[in-house]
């Protein structure tokens, strides 16, 4: 075995062999860049609702930076690719605090309105907007059930080289999409939630059953916001 | 993006990690401004460029380096250009 290897060759070389087993039940996936990605995996979150703190916002705050989603003074028309939600049962007075994003679905309605296929969902899972192909109708933030999706009304300036964003253009949380692709396996919002000590929000592959995440859903069940329109989301919530 | 095969073949990103390149005071230029690569053909050409109003026209390491700013818009670079 060549012991020069860097890091990041180790990992390439991981990912062409599929899944590196660190240990029993811990798999690190790297992909490598120029395989196309497959429905063996799906992207998804979920979000334990005990432990979201109601004056907390680390996730927003993280997701508005690592995509320089800039706050332009004009809360009705600023983007926002993820949003804190205070929800009370008015039987008993319970109040749960929750992040909320594009929840992913397997069977989108903003797909199933974009009138130009701008809107689409990869086989692993994650959907996207083509801004090279929106054409700004905004048919998909009408037709989605969350109020996932923003319309950037003004020029911008200030991109990151991996989050391109315009004018004219509707656009919505990515899961993440270039720290997925880079093999990062993580999103910006679970990592802040972790770093704040949290932990409320859970990356993971929903389709393996040795991943964190599906065995605590599993384990705890979880369930889909809406799961009466049958979209079966890939963000999951836990004690709604 | 689809397939999320992020080779650095057909990447915009790519082009601008080698050919925006910083100033001696260590400034890139913004697509603004005529030393900047893709711009000093492109205003020559009078072919107007639209990539950088979504895409970011500086290499990543840029974005450390130099404090944020507002530019120029195109159509004032294309203005000054008719005038000269």
């Amino acid at each position: 075995m060549n012991l020069d290897l860097t890091r990041r060759e180790f990992l390439q070389g991981a990912g062409a062999a599929g899944a590196l087993t660190l240990a029993p039940g811990v798999f690190l996936y790297a992909k490598d860049p120029e395989v196309p990605v497959t429905d063996a995996v799906r992207w998804g979150l979920l979000v334990d609702t005990r432990l979201c703190q109601e004056d907390c916002d680390a996730c927003v705050t993280a997701c508005n930076e690592e995509h320089n989603l800039e706050d332009l003074g004009r809360p009705e028309t600023d983007a926002q690719w993820i949003r804190k939600l205070t929800v009370r049962d008015p039987l008993g007075g319970r109040t749960i605090s929750l992040p909320m994003m594009c929840q992913h679905c397997e069977n989108p309605p903003c797909v199933d309105v974009c009138p130009t296929g701008a809107s689409f969902r990869r086989v692993d899972g994650i959907v996207l907007v083509d801004k090279h192909t929106c054409i700004g109708c905004r048919y998909c933030m009408m037709a989605c059930p969350y109020k996932a999706r923003s319309f950037i009304h003004e020029n911008l300036t200030e991109q990151l080289p991996h989050a391109p964003r315009g004018k004219g253009c509707v656009e919505s949380c990515t899961m993440c999409v270039h720290k997925v692709d880079a093999g990062e396996n993580t999103t910006a919002c679970a990592e802040a939630c972790h770093k704040d000590g949290h932990q409320a929000i859970l990356f993971g592959d929903l389709n393996d059953p040795d991943s964190e995440i599906s065995k605590r859903i599993q384990e705890f069940g979880a369930t889909q916001i809406r799961a009466d329109l049958g979209l079966n989301t890939g963000v999951r919530y836990q004690n709604l | 993006m689809y397939k999320g095969i992020r080779t650095t073949r057909h990447s915009l990103k790519n082009c601008l990690e080698c050919h925006v390149q910083p100033d001696e005071e260590g400034r890139f230029p913004r697509s603004s401004e005529m030393s900047h690569f893709c711009t000093s053909c492109h205003v020559f050409a009078s072919v107007r460029i639209d990539c950088f109003e979504c895409h970011a026209d500086r290499p990543h390491e840029a974005y450390s380096v130099i404090p944020r700013h507002s530019r120029l818009s195109l159509n004032d670079l294309f203005r000054r250009r008719s005038v000269q």
